[in-house]
């Protein structure tokens, strides 16, 4: 039953004589447009998804934190939070922390700047490409 | 460009090298669109289904695993989105006798189809051609104008390996039978 293909010469002379119309000649460069429309269309999917995850749970934490407030923990702040006393051999401790605060702030804007131009970097490649 | 090179440049696309998906349409957007055209006919529709498939594509390119050639993938995917448009619309179906073949010989068929300088022949195939359905019209195709394997077409058509010499056998002596029986089937 195994067919050999070189056998059937007729069949591929016909196929190879069909005419058939060509594809219109911008059209991989509207292809390609569809295709950059399809991934700004998915990155917009994307961070419409995390807004509306991180809403719901930032909705569900407040809404948990009200609610275990209100009938679990029913004491008063004012008797429970401390007075801050600021003791002086306790200061150069104070000093410390806020150094280290502040590094990681700075650490943290610096990881945003090295981020973006990287991501910018990146695109303009794509781009240029 | 073999697989191997095809899978590094998709994985690539999938990082955010999206220009480079440009290769692929520049490399394949005709072997598809030949495909794709012969089975919808209309020029307009046969683009729009192109392009269909090229976005369809992209957006399952993840799911691209590189154990087959990226066309042979692609193909699937054209041949999925060529069958359902030809569903949607209203095909000229030709009645046949499907047990008209068996009384076909094999001898005969092979003799007819060795010949590859009859012109008549060759219009009378074409002819015929058309009056087979959408599947067997994408069989015939990839089979003998792709040059698709046996396997592949397998994988394209979602049928097994042996399923697909059985249509290839049957579809070769149904071609043998509309052309000895052109004038039977021209009238309807």
């Amino acid at each position: 039953m195994l067919m050999n293909m070189q056998k059937d010469k007729a069949i591929i002379q016909a196929l190879n004589e069909e005419v058939f119309p060509s594809l219109s000649p911008n059209f991989n460069e509207r292809a390609m447009q569809l295709i950059y429309k399809e991934v700004e269309r998915k990155k917009k999917l994307n961070f419409i998804f995390m807004i509306s995850c991180i809403s719901a749970v930032s909705s569900g934490l407040i809404v948990m934190a009200i609610y275990l407030l209100k009938h679990y923990l029913s004491f008063n702040f004012a008797i429970h939070l401390q007075i801050p006393s600021f003791k002086p051999d306790a200061i150069s401790q104070y000093y410390f922390d806020i150094y280290i605060a502040v590094l990681i702030l700075v650490l943290v804007y610096l990881d945003h700047l090295f981020r973006n131009f990287w991501n910018k970097k990146r695109f303009e490649g794509s781009i240029g490409q | 460009m073999d697989n191997q090179e095809e899978f590094q440049i998709i994985q690539r696309i999938c990082e955010g090298e999206i220009n480079l998906y440009s290769i692929f349409l520049h490399r394949y957007s005709n072997a598809i669109y030949s495909l794709i055209v012969r089975i919808v006919a209309s020029k307009e529709d046969a683009e729009e289904l192109t392009q269909d498939v090229f976005l369809k594509a992209f957006k399952k390119l993840d799911t691209f695993h590189g154990k087959s050639g990226f066309l042979t993938w692609i193909y699937r995917i054209a041949y999925n989105t060529a069958i359902s448009a030809t569903r949607k619309t209203r095909q000229e179906i030709y009645y046949f006798d499907e047990s008209m073949i068996d009384k076909v010989s094999e001898q005969h068929v092979d003799q007819l189809f060795e010949n590859d300088e009859n012109e008549t022949l060759h219009h009378q195939l074409q002819l015929s051609m058309d009056k087979l359905n959408p599947e067997e019209k994408m069989l015939l195709l990839l089979h003998y104008s792709k040059g698709e394997k046996i396997n592949d077409i397998a994988s394209i058509m979602s049928l097994s390996a042996d399923n697909v010499k059985i249509k290839l056998y049957r579809l070769r002596k149904k071609l043998y039978f509309l052309i000895t029986n052109v004038d039977e089937y021209a009238k309807r």
